[in-house]
């Protein structure tokens, strides 16, 4: 049996990701056009997908999921919690964004969807989450609050490197030095 | 509106006003969800008339409500800034007036916030924005900062963070406003 078969979901999401990447974002998609980019009929998006702007919110989700696996899985190999980790993590997530424009570009596309505005807001909380294990490491003051405004700073800095296409050395100084200013 | 006919925002620029704080009480009673003619010129005392002949339609009369909110913020902002030198001092004391500016006026950014979704309130949205960014850029620049343009983007995102987690508290926190002051104490200087 074909992947295709086995999984139309999961077929029509990578055949959206190329696409995505190829087009840069998703805004000319059509029905036609990502079903036969991923080989499934209408039927079959139709049994995985309410619609496209749901397929548009499911993508969105699937594209982070990637990029957080590629973070956490760089994070995870190096040493103990702390500035020095943090930084490497924050770095991995510059890199990461930078891997994949067709995330951000269909964040951006999608920043007036409330269904996708919540699910970016739920990833902030989750990378929050992550910082904050660093943060606290450091015994500072409120390591909660200061993560909920590191990551904001964070995601800001991607997509400044976004906008560039490239990894900016003055947006990583100036993130850098606040960082370090907290840090102590 | 054909090219002949003078902008509305010449015109009855008293009434306009008074709707446009009428709409702001509104919006801090938390009853502004969608602009009425009707209950926002019942508020300001006048003829609904007033309404229609100062803003095309709800969509106009929110992106003036939000220009309303920056200027409310922005007169507060550079009258706090007033025989200030450039330095963490002024950026502090500068960004303190804004987070209380937007404590003061919670109803109605609450309001401009939820309606962000909408594309034509998201632009003037990002209006205001780009104009806060450049304030910010220019007093990094003033106290010596050594990225000013990037410097000035991050902390932005960080000042508005502190303002909407003080707005979902409906208080000020000043555990947040300290740790915004701790990320200034980097080596850029």
């Amino acid at each position: 049996m074909s992947a295709v078969a086995d999984d139309p979901r999961k077929t029509l999401l990578e055949a959206g990701a190329r696409l995505a990447a190829r087009a840069g974002g998703l805004r000319d998609l059509t029905l036609p056009l990502l079903t036969q980019a991923a080989g499934v009929s209408e039927a079959g998006f139709n049994a995985a997908f309410a619609s496209l702007d749901d397929f548009r919110r499911q993508l969105l989700r699937h594209m982070m999921d990637v990029v957080r696996a590629e973070v956490l899985a760089t994070a995870a190999g190096f040493g103990r919690p702390g500035f020095e980790r943090m930084w490497h993590t924050v770095e991995a997530f510059l890199d990461a964004n930078l891997r994949h424009p067709a995330m951000r570009r269909l964040a951006y596309e999608m920043r007036t969807d409330p269904v996708a505005i919540e699910l970016l807001r739920q990833r902030m909380a989750g990378y929050a989450m992550v910082f904050k294990t660093e943060l606290a490491a450091l015994e500072r003051p409120n390591p909660g609050g200061a993560a909920r405004l590191a990551t904001a700073m964070i995601v800001e800095a991607a997509k400044a490197e976004h906008e560039t296409g490239y990894a900016n050395a003055e947006v990583r100084r100036a993130l850098y030095a606040f960082l370090k200013g907290y840090a102590g | 509106l054909p090219a002949s006919e003078p902008p509305r925002t010449h015109e009855h620029r008293a009434e306009r006003l008074a709707l446009l704080e009428a709409g702001c009480r509104l919006a801090e009673r938390g009853v502004l969800e969608q602009p009425v003619p009707a209950v926002i010129a019942s508020e300001a005392g006048l003829p609904e008339g007033f309404y229609h002949a100062c803003f095309r339609d709800g969509r106009e009369y929110l992106q003036a409500l939000h220009r309303y909110f920056l200027r409310e913020i922005l007169r507060q902002v550079i009258a706090a800034l007033a025989g200030l030198p450039p330095g963490v001092q002024r950026l502090q004391t500068g960004i303190r007036s804004f987070l209380d500016g937007c404590l003061q006026l919670q109803g109605l950014r609450s309001l401009l916030l939820r309606l962000e979704s909408s594309p034509e309130v998201f632009e003037e949205a990002r209006r205001r924005r780009r104009g806060f960014l450049e304030m910010l850029r220019l007093e990094f620049k003033a106290a010596g900062w050594a990225h000013p343009e990037e410097t000035a983007r991050l902390y932005r995102v960080m000042v508005e963070e502190v303002a909407l987690a003080e707005l979902e508290a409906r208080q000020e926190l000043p555990v947040m406003r300290y740790i915004l002051w701790q990320f200034l104490r980097g080596d850029a200087w």
